[in-house]
């Protein structure tokens, strides 16, 4: 029986789904994340690259599939340093073909880009930015790694945060400022 | 999306294996079918699951009630206006009340 019939008002399917990818080393870290209201969908980090070239775009395959996203985010490789730039460079080149056939538009955005969306809350730093992610989004505290010391490499979980930074931004940014990617 | 089994389980921190258990099924495989969208849950299942994330099914499976949603709300102002033209007894009335406030709550928001 039914007795709070508030309980049945419903919203309409989120139009925007955003996958964001934020490559490293060993494969990518990735979130889904869901506008209005704000929800994180997925999150993870996936190891391919050691693997093949083709596993990591078998791998953004099945999540582009299975979350059927309306955009996906990645890093600006132009407005990279230059390490960080061939290692994009890298990523993108393997997974052009994947990107292209899906036919999802591709957004990019620099790390300058995220550091104005989240700069109006005093927040500049990675570390900062993460931890205000984890504040809002309590389900990935668990994925927080430690604040990185000068002599550490990065944590690899570090990823998921840096993907869910870029899909904050896009999600924030205006339509003007969305800047689709060129194709390769 | 169909289902949002995947975020839920995420967010609670728990693992398919773990999962699995609190089901009471015997086989991984089968959260991750049903995860993936290759496999129905059954009704002891789903209300497994609706007891354990402490989330409605709707909610759970929220592809599934958009989908549905609007054939049943359709459906409803059909029977409401059926009802309508009928001889106005008090079962008639309770029938219309009642479909006036499923249909005022399957309205989407704008």
């Amino acid at each position: 029986m039914i007795t709070n019939t508030d309980a049945w008002t419903y919203e309409p399917l989120p139009k925007d789904r955003v996958l964001s990818i934020d490559p490293v080393a060993r494969g990518y870290g990735f979130v889904v994340v869901e506008a209005e209201p704000l929800v994180l969908i997925d999150w993870g980090v996936r190891t391919c690259a050691r693997k093949s070239a083709a596993h990591c775009e078998l791998s953004l395959g099945s999540l582009i599939g299975r979350y059927e996203p309306t955009a996906i985010v990645i890093e600006d490789p132009s407005e990279s340093r230059m390490l960080r730039r061939a290692s994009l460079d890298a990523f993108l080149a393997g997974v052009s073909d994947l990107l292209a056939s899906s036919g999802v538009p591709v957004f990019t955005y620099s790390r300058a880009q995220v550091r104005i969306a989240f700069g109006s809350g005093g927040i500049w730093t990675k570390d900062a930015i993460a931890a205000a992610l984890a504040e809002r989004f309590p389900e990935i505290i668990p994925r927080l790694p430690k604040p990185r010391r000068f002599f550490d490499s990065e944590d690899v979980r570090m990823s998921i945060f840096d993907a869910l930074s870029f899909a904050v931004t896009h999600l924030a940014a205006d339509h003007r400022e969305r800047r689709h990617a060129v194709r390769r | 999306l169909r289902n949002y089994l995947k975020t839920y389980r995420k967010r609670s921190g728990l693992s398919q294996r773990e999962l699995t258990y609190l089901l009471g099924q015997k086989h991984r495989a089968k959260v991750s079918r049903y995860e993936r969208n290759e496999r129905t849950p059954a009704l002891r299942t789903l209300i497994g699951y609706e007891t354990i994330f402490r989330v409605v099914l709707r909610d759970l499976f929220r592809g599934v009630f958009v989908d549905i949603a609007p054939g049943i709300l359709d459906r409803a102002r059909t029977l409401s206006r059926v009802l309508d033209g009928q001889q106005r007894t008090r079962a008639v009335g309770q029938k219309v009340d009642f479909l006036n406030k499923v249909i005022e709550s399957l309205r989407p928001k704008p």
